[in-house]
This record gives C-alpha cells, sequence and structure tokens, in this order.
C-alpha cells in the first residue's frame, strides 16, 4: 500500500452529545407528541396545491424560460465534468478532489441547494440534459415519451435502490474514498438512467433518479412550490409538504434516507466496527448486511405503524405507507443535519481548496489552493451538539405537525386519536434512537 | 348537514408545538450543571490502561523515607501542576487480526502528548486518522509511539487504526 494516506473523508468524527442533551432532546419529543396528540387543531390546516401566495408572473416566467433553464443544464454538465475531469485525469492522491465534491459538495450540498430552492437536481441533472440532446437529435420522440409507457406501479422504487446502492457506496464499499471505485458506480449509475430514460422517457427521471427524487424530496420543505396551473407561489414550508404527491416507492425511499444515516451513525461506535471487522463473513459482508437490517428495520417498523393506523381508523392499510411518507421526510432532514453538518462544513472548506489544485502540480485554479481549513466549528463541541439535537428534535416536531394534519385529513374524527397513537410512538421512537446514537456511538 | 364546530380559542398549531418543544428541553437539559462539553459519558472506563500514574506523589513518600537521591527528580507539588499534563497511554496488541485493546476510546486534551505502546503480529503501520499521523510497525516488536495532540483538525473523534488491513484499533477522543 502507498504511503499516501487515506482520503479526508470521514477522518473526524464529532464527539458523542452530552448525556443531559440526549435525555432533554427525548423529554421535548415526548412532550410535542402530547401536546399535538392532545390539543392542536381538528380540521385540516394545509391547503395542498390549492394553497399559498402567488409570486408576480415574470417571476414564474423567468423561472421556466428557456434562457434559464440551459444556463442550469450546461452548469450541471460543467460542475460534473469537472468531476469527471478529476475522477479520470487527475492522480489518486489524497487531495485529488473527487471524494470530496461526489460525497460533500453534490449529496451534502444538494441538501441546502434543494431547502432554498427547491428541486434543483432535476433542472441541473446532466442525465437529463443528455437525454434531452439525444432526443432532440434523434428527432424521433419528444423528451417526455419513450418507446414504453412507465408503469405506475414502479413509482420511485428505482430511486429507493439508487439511494440504498449510493449509500452502500457511500459507507460500506471498499476503498469507497478512491476514485476507481468511484469511476465504477457511476458509470452504472449513467447506464441504468441512461437506458431507462430512453426506454419510458424523461418521466423515468421524475421518479426513478435517486437523486433527483431526494432533490425533490427535500424541496417540499422549501418555501417555493408550484400551483396547480403551474404558478410559482410561496408557501410554508409545512404547507408545501403535505402537498407533496403521494406514490409507490415514497415511502420505501424515505426509510432508505432515514435508514443510511442511521447506519452511518453506527460506525462511529469502535464496538460495531470490530464486530464486523471480526465477522466471520468479511468486514464488507457484514456492514453490507447491517446496512440493510437498518433499513430494513426502520422499514418495518414503519410499515407496522401505518397498517395499526389503518386498523385503528378502518381505513384500507395499503394505503397507509404513502399517505404518511411526507411526515418522515423532516426527520430524515434531522437526522442528515444532525449527523453531517460538520463533515459538510469541515470537508466542505477542504474540498473547495482541493479543486484548485486537482493534479498536485502547484497550480491554483480558482484561487483557494493556499487557503486554510477554518476549524472553528470543530472547537465548540457543545454548540455542534446543541445544534445536532436541535435539528433533530425540530424535525421530530415538523414530522408530528405534519402526520397531525394529514391524519385529521384522513381519519373520521372519532377515531383520530386512535389512529394517530402508532405514529407518535414510531415518531418518538425514530427521534429517541436518533439521539441514542449521537450520544453512544 | 354538518353544524361548523367554533374554533377553540388561543394558539393552536406549530407554534405551539415548537414553544413547547423548546421549554421541555431547556428545562431537562439546562438544569444539569456540566454543559461545557464535560458532559460526563457513562459508559466503558475512558481512562488510560495504566492505573493512576502518579509518578510524583509515588515519588514523594520514597523520598522522605529514604535518603538515597533517586536518579528521576522528584518535583514538590508546586512545580507538577505547572508541568505539561501526564501523556495519555494506551497499551495494545494484534495477533491474527484480533484486537486486544482496554478501551474503546482513549480521552485525550490539545497539547498532550499520547503514547501507544503496541505490538503487532505482522508488519504494519499505525495510521491516526485526521492527526494524521504514520508509525511504521515490524512484526512482533513491541513499539512504543508518540506524539503531540496538535490543535488542529480540533476536538473530535479520530480512529486509530493499522493501515493496511484497516483494522481499528481505538478512537482518540479529543476534547
Amino acid at each position: 500500500m502507498n504511503e499516501l494516506v487515506a482520503h479526508g473523508i470521514g477522518s473526524r468524527q464529532d464527539l458523542p452529545i452530552p448525556f443531559a442533551f440526549a435525555v432533554g432532546g427525548a423529554a421535548a419529543a415526548l412532550v410535542i407528541s402530547f401536546v399535538v396528540l392532545a390539543v392542536a387543531w381538528r380540521e385540516p390546516r394545509f391547503a395542498g396545491d390549492a394553497g399559498g401566495r402567488a409570486l408576480p408572473l415574470w417571476v414564474t416566467g423567468a423561472i421556466d424560460s428557456p434562457a434559464l433553464r440551459w444556463a442550469l443544464r450546461a452548469l450541471g454538465l460543467l460542475l460534473v465534468g469537472y468531476t469527471v475531469m478529476t475522477a479520470y485525469l487527475a492522480p489518486d492522491f489524497a487531495t485529488n478532489p473527487t471524494a470530496g465534491l461526489v460525497y460533500v459538495v453534490f449529496w451534502l450540498g444538494l441538501i441546502p441547494a434543494s431547502l432554498l430552492f427547491g428541486p434543483v437536481w432535476t433542472a441541473l441533472n446532466p442525465i437529463r440534459t443528455v437525454h434531452l440532446l439525444l432526443a432532440r437529435a434523434t428527432g424521433s420522440a419528444p423528451e417526455s415519451a419513450g418507446l414504453k409507457p412507465l408503469p405506475a406501479w414502479l413509482g420511485s422504487w428505482p430511486a429507493a435502490a439508487g439511494l440504498l446502492a449510493f449509500a452502500w457506496l457511500e459507507l460500506v464499499a471498499p476503498d469507497r474514498g478512491t476514485t476507481p471505485v468511484i469511476r465504477a458506480f457511476f458509470t452504472a449509475y449513467l447506464g441504468v438512467h441512461l437506458v431507462g430514460a430512453v426506454v419510458f422517457g424523461s418521466r423515468w427521471l421524475d421518479r426513478g433518479d435517486a437523486f433527483e427524487v431526494f432533490s425533490r424530496l427535500l424541496g417540499r420543505l422549501s418555501p417555493f412550490g408550484r400551483r396547480a396551473d403551474g404558478r410559482v407561489v410561496v408557501r410554508s414550508p409545512l404547507a408545501n409538504l403535505d402537498a407533496t404527491s403521494v406514490g409507490p416507492g415514497l415511502a420505501a425511499v424515505v426509510c432508505v434516507l432515514l435508514g443510511s444515516t442511521a447506519y452511518d451513525s453506527l460506525t462511529g461506535s469502535p464496538r460495531f466496527v470490530r464486530w464486523y471487522q471480526g465477522s466471520p463473513l468479511g468486514a464488507t459482508a457484514a456492514s453490507t448486511l447491517a446496512l440493510v437490517a437498518a433499513v430494513a428495520g426502520i422499514g418495518a417498523a414503519y410499515a407496522l405503524a401505518t397498517a395499526l393506523a389503518g386498523r385503528a381508523t378502518g381505513l384500507p392499510w395499503r394505503a397507509m405507507p404513502g399517505a404518511f411518507g411526507h411526515a418522515i421526510v423532516p426527520i430524515a432532514l434531522g437526522y442528515l443535519v444532525a449527523h453531517y453538518l460538520t463533515l459538510f462544513v469541515l470537508e466542505g472548506q477542504r474540498t473547495m481548496i482541493a479543486i484548485s489544485d486537482p493534479f498536485s502540480d502547484g497550480s491554483d485554479w480558482f484561487g483557494t489552493a493556499g487557503h486554510g481549513v477554518d476549524q472553528s466549528i470543530a472547537n465548540h463541541p457543545t454548540l455542534v451538539s446543541s445544534i445536532q439535537v436541535g435539528a433533530i428534535v425540530v424535525g421530530h416536531v415538523l414530522g408530528a405537525v405534519a402526520a397531525h394534519d394529514r391524519s385529521v385529513r384522513l381519519f373520521p374524527r372519532a377515531r383520530a386519536v386512535a389512529g394517530q397513537l402508532p405514529l407518535m410512538v414510531l415518531m418518538v421512537t425514530y427521534t429517541v434512537a436518533g439521539l441514542l446514537l449521537l450520544f453512544a456511538a | 348537514m354538518r353544524t361548523v364546530r367554533p374554533r377553540r380559542p388561543g394558539v393552536r398549531g406549530p407554534a405551539t408545538v415548537l414553544l413547547a418543544a423548546t421549554t421541555a428541553f431547556a428545562l431537562t437539559a439546562c438544569g444539569d450543571g456540566d454543559a461545557v462539553g464535560s458532559g460526563s459519558t457513562p459508559g466503558p472506563s475512558l481512562t488510560s490502561s495504566e492505573p493512576s500514574p502518579s509518578e510524583t506523589s509515588a515519588d514523594e513518600p520514597s523520598e522522605t523515607a529514604s535518603a538515597t537521591p533517586s536518579t528521576t527528580p522528584s518535583p514538590s507539588p508546586s512545580e507538577t501542576e505547572s508541568a505539561a499534563p501526564k501523556p495519555a497511554k494506551i497499551r495494545i496488541k494484534v495477533v491474527a487480526g484480533e484486537v486486544t485493546s482496554p478501551t474503546d476510546r482513549l480521552p485525550a486534551t490539545i497539547g498532550q502528548t499520547v503514547r501507544i505502546t503496541v505490538t503487532s503480529d505482522v508488519a504494519e503501520e499505525l495510521h491516526v486518522h485526521g492527526i494524521e499521523e504514520l508509525f511504521p510497525l515490524p512484526a512482533g516488536e513491541r513499539q512504543v509511539l508518540e506524539f503531540v495532540v496538535p490543535a488542529e483538525p480540533g476536538p473530535g473523534l479520530y480512529d486509530v487504526e493499522l493501515e493496511a488491513s484497516s483494522l481499528l484499533l481505538f478512537q482518540l477522543e479529543v476534547r
């Protein structure tokens, strides 16, 4: 093995949160759930697609204008093109920015970008651009049609599978910081989705591309949305969340997000690491099993809680998981913020420095090569712990509120409380589990 | 036709819920005195592997008991307090891929010396992540490795592992 040390992503982890914070957070989660259940509103508050204050017409026009659309597509091609360059042409040293660009700037950067602006990856996705260009070149069919109609049952299941595969790459794959591994993954990813887009049209990417779905779901918590007539509106994020379209696979996607983040937290525990390193199955197989088990566990709990809710209220239990999937999105967001905030701040800076000298030849393309990383966030562990617990608790609040509103919309009034109980227990369990992982792992 | 129920007075809604949550959190979390990053984490003993290593206190009784000058200088109590913090020590053995370590996490502070006594049955390298220290380990020989915890990258948890096999030895908990 060369003496060049492994890539920096994940070389530092946050300190465990103090015990008092974990207890405080759990107490807050319990109190919220009681408050919501007992005294919160009885009529649905959120108006879904119809609500929100419309912005001036020129705003919608500007956002949908071909000029902006093509500028964003070009930007997407540029960003991904730069990463392809560093992945294929730059030497695989610790200073190669590829891993940082993929795991931190792209994956984690999509979170604030989508929270602010909505589903940004839909506008930037180079796979979509390539497919569009191919369709225009052949001229045979408009971009939204394909060779076959997209089956309705497929929904977001391909996205859930894609997110699980990406989680595997990020958390389990041996040598995941190295460029050969990253190249292999994304070549396969591009292949699958280009074929999907050619066969089913660009609608395949709407629900099938993992990163588009990720960006789209997080975008449900942004203040911007669209009314049914296409006009851009400003809405409360909770109202926007309530307007999330329900479809097959939505629940699977949120469970994968939650489960993979929980698994990532778990890998910080030395006891867990020793377990899979000592496993007779081998480290990779054991940790893969653990990742799948984490996602399956989250999913099973979710399915059980929603099925019980359906039972308690006399509604068909099959429809329940989809109806409440949107309420888990804020909880998943809380987990993501708690776990990745310092990584984003620290490794993000390091990546911004590395992009100026991808070939490690002393150049300074963007002027950042000489900068140092500002690590002040690491010097305040109590502040970091507070933000982590705060993110999880706020995620719980938003999730509880979203679930409550959906419950009063769907459930008959007499059974509304009984129907909400399983969901509340589920959310408290997720929150307590998240806090426990921050404390003990 | 259903009668319209009059809305209950008072503020319901997300604001109330958030207020309740914040209050509950503040009451439980801030009630505890030690909020300044020193939240004690009950769990496996986090002390270093050797029992309370106070060389000075062991020296003092012997100094008064016998008149023979000791080879190591025995500083008086006031001198000890102003001296550098004692090193954080840990002793590890690695045999056939199995790690024997007294603790999963070794606490240390910035500026403190960390002393790792390690024996590995195969030739390896010991890598301290984040702090980026790399020490060669010849096969079968006991090595005493020392380094000082730098100010960068700061407080956090850092994996200490064998480089080639990625075997985790322990985590350094820097505060």
